[in-house]
């Protein structure tokens, strides 16, 4: 087995990443550009779609090879202590969640809102945080302002974006 | 027209669609440097050494896919579902789509990804038994698209100069669009953007056997066993060139940092042969050495075992196992050949771009699953559906099958006898044992 499916076999598995319902490929989305967000990068490259970054690659890849991988013994590997610590902090967002998002909402907006941010030039983002929230909201009005600006600072808190002091 | 933009100044005559029309500003895209660069590159790589005749080059194949968007823009323009401005944007489009190939196009790309990714899992993953030393099969059977043709080709729009200039000298300041998909029917499910490129349900039955025709090119040309088998060949050889470092470029940072240099010219299909050559008389890694024989002497690896199948849930046992056996004990093959020089491919086509276990209803379809379904429109309702959910359509039948193969292939080392019916015979017993 070559090193691209021992990592994303181990990465996968410390993320619990599944497929069978709609909630799981959307989360598994999400999860896996958060973590390459944080300098993990499994090759993956996003595009905006409908519920935000998407990545057609990926998705095919987990359809094409998840089954295989989960039955695979990765004993003999372990992650490095940097990848160890980027799955921590995906994982970990999960502990922010409000009653007022699900699993797959609350990885969505984290996501989305990450994605602008980080293409903000683009998006024609400017310094203000309100223009931010408000390309957010345009695209998703599922979600409210104030969910936007907790979201945002879960994502600070957590290390995924870095504000100056 | 009333947009100058779109005033035709230049026909190039091609000997599939005739005069093509060009209009100025795509004259200018057409004379740069970068987009010259595109004569170089072969549309098929080395399907030529299967096929003679598959010798266009990505140049050709652009000019057609601008006439071919001709065609469809003016369509839409007549029926006034978009502007005389979307009309320039799509146009460029489609002349630009492929200005971020690699010599030997797609081949280059997974060459390219894999160097990328290997590199970066290595850095993801610590192990005892961690080895720098890659098999061929495993630089085979690695599919990975990070190199993608089109993330490069979306980099040299918005950093080359030359192209970025004339672009914006035209009005296309809004670079982005041009890497988004075709937009013409409003989708309410959507929040924004919310056009998607649809087909009027009036002409589904076209659709139909556009995707069946693709379908068997994919099968018959492009995944055939004999090229497929080269493919695998070239693409060690190509890998091992690039991560010796004695290629143009050796890594996608690379190739970004030179994209406005003259040097980036030379990316192409005749640059690369020269440099396999020059590698070959000066490298001591023999394994490197036998490729590039087999390849300069079109010495064809053996295909050993192939397995095909067509399934709708999941496929037959015989073949999970061996896929499984491929990927997970990889030495056991080694042993039955009795050498490592062997590689394999596990190639799946679909009629339609839905996951085979994905079912198509009214009721639960998400459009992020189905980005890449076809979809149609029907202007009476005003609704759009999904061609594989109409119930009436022949790819409705077929949209949840893929059709798979497995293909395991030797390159046979010189002087070495194999028998290959002991081969065949011990790798049918392991996967029905």
């Amino acid at each position: 087995m070559n090193n691209i499916d021992i990592a994303n076999g181990i990465v996968f598995r410390e993320m619990a990443i599944n497929k069978e319902t709609f909630d799981d490929r959307l989360i598994c989305q999400k999860k896996i550009y958060l973590l390459q967000s944080l300098g993990t990068d499994l090759g993956y490259t996003y595009n905006w779609y409908v519920h935000g970054p998407y990545s057609p690659s990926l998705s095919n890849y987990v359809y094409n090879n998840l089954e295989v991988l989960e039955s695979i013994d990765f004993s003999d590997y372990n992650l490095s202590e940097d990848t160890e610590n980027n799955i921590d902090k995906v994982n970990s967002l999960l502990e922010d969640k409000r009653v007022d998002f699900g699993n797959g909402s609350w990885y969505e907006l984290l996501a989305s809102l990450l994605y602008i941010f980080n293409n903000r030039n683009s998006w024609k983002i400017g310094e203000d945080n309100n223009t931010l929230f408000d390309a957010l909201i345009k695209q998703k009005p599922q979600f409210n302002r104030e969910q936007c600006v907790y979201a945002f600072d879960t994502l600070t808190k957590r290390g995924f974006i870095q504000t100056e002091v | 027209m009333s947009d100058e933009r779109l005033k035709i100044v230049k026909y190039i005559n091609d000997p599939v669609y005739g005069g093509i029309a060009i209009t100025q500003m795509e004259l200018e895209i057409i004379d740069t440097p970068i987009f010259q660069r595109l004569r170089g590159l072969r549309q098929l790589a080395r399907v030529n050494f299967v096929f003679p005749g598959a010798e266009h080059s990505r140049y050709v194949h652009s000019l057609g896919v601008l006439y071919i968007m001709g065609l469809m823009t003016e369509h839409l323009l007549k029926q006034g579902t978009i502007t005389e401005d979307d009309v320039v944007k799509m146009r460029t489009a489609a002349l630009l789509h492929d200005i971020g190939h690699y010599p030997l196009s797609h081949l280059g790309e997974s060459v390219y990804s894999y160097c990328k990714d290997n590199k970066n899992a290595n850095n993801i993953v610590q192990s005892a038994k961690k080895s720098e030393e890659k098999h061929l099969y495993e630089m085979t059977s690695a599919h990975t698209k990070s190199a993608h043709h089109e993330h490069l080709g979306k980099y040299i729009v918005i950093h080359n100069q030359e192209i970025k200039g004339i672009l914006e000298k035209y009005g296309l300041v809004d670079l982005q669009y041009l890497v988004r998909l075709l937009m013409v029917v409003e989708d309410s499910s959507l929040p924004e953007n919310n056009k998607v490129l649809a087909c009027n349900k009036k002409g589904q039955h076209v659709v139909e056997h556009f995707l069946m025709s693709r379908y068997f090119h994919y099968s018959q040309v492009i995944f055939h066993k004999i090229n497929a088998a080269f493919e695998g060949m070239v693409k060690c050889m190509y890998i091992k060139l690039v991560q010796s470092g004695n290629f143009l470029y050796n890594s996608l940072e690379e190739i970004h940092a030179s994209v406005n240099n003259e040097e980036f010219l030379k990316f192409n299909d005749s640059f690369l042969d020269v440099s396999l050559k020059e590698y070959y008389d000066k490298t001591n890694d023999e394994e490197y050495k036998r490729l590039y024989e087999m390849y300069r002497d079109r010495i064809r690896p053996k295909v050993i075992f192939e397995l095909k199948d067509l399934y709708e849930e999941s496929p037959s046992q015989e073949f999970a196992v061996l896929k499984w056996k491929l990927k997970k004990n990889p030495d056991k093959i080694t042993q039955i050949i009795g050498s490592n020089r062997w590689g394999y491919q596990i190639v799946p086509i679909t009629i339609e771009k839905i996951h085979n276990s994905y079912k198509v209803t009214e009721k639960n379809v998400d459009p992020e699953d189905l980005r890449e379904a076809v979809k149609l429109y029907d202007s009476d309702s005003k609704k759009i559906s999904y061609l594989a959910g109409d119930k009436l359509s022949i790819v409705s039948k077929l949209a949840n099958y893929k059709s798979e193969f497995i293909r395991i292939y030797v390159l046979e080392e010189k002087g070495k006898k194999y028998d290959y019916e002991k081969i065949h015979q011990e790798l049918k017993a392991l996967i029905t044992s």
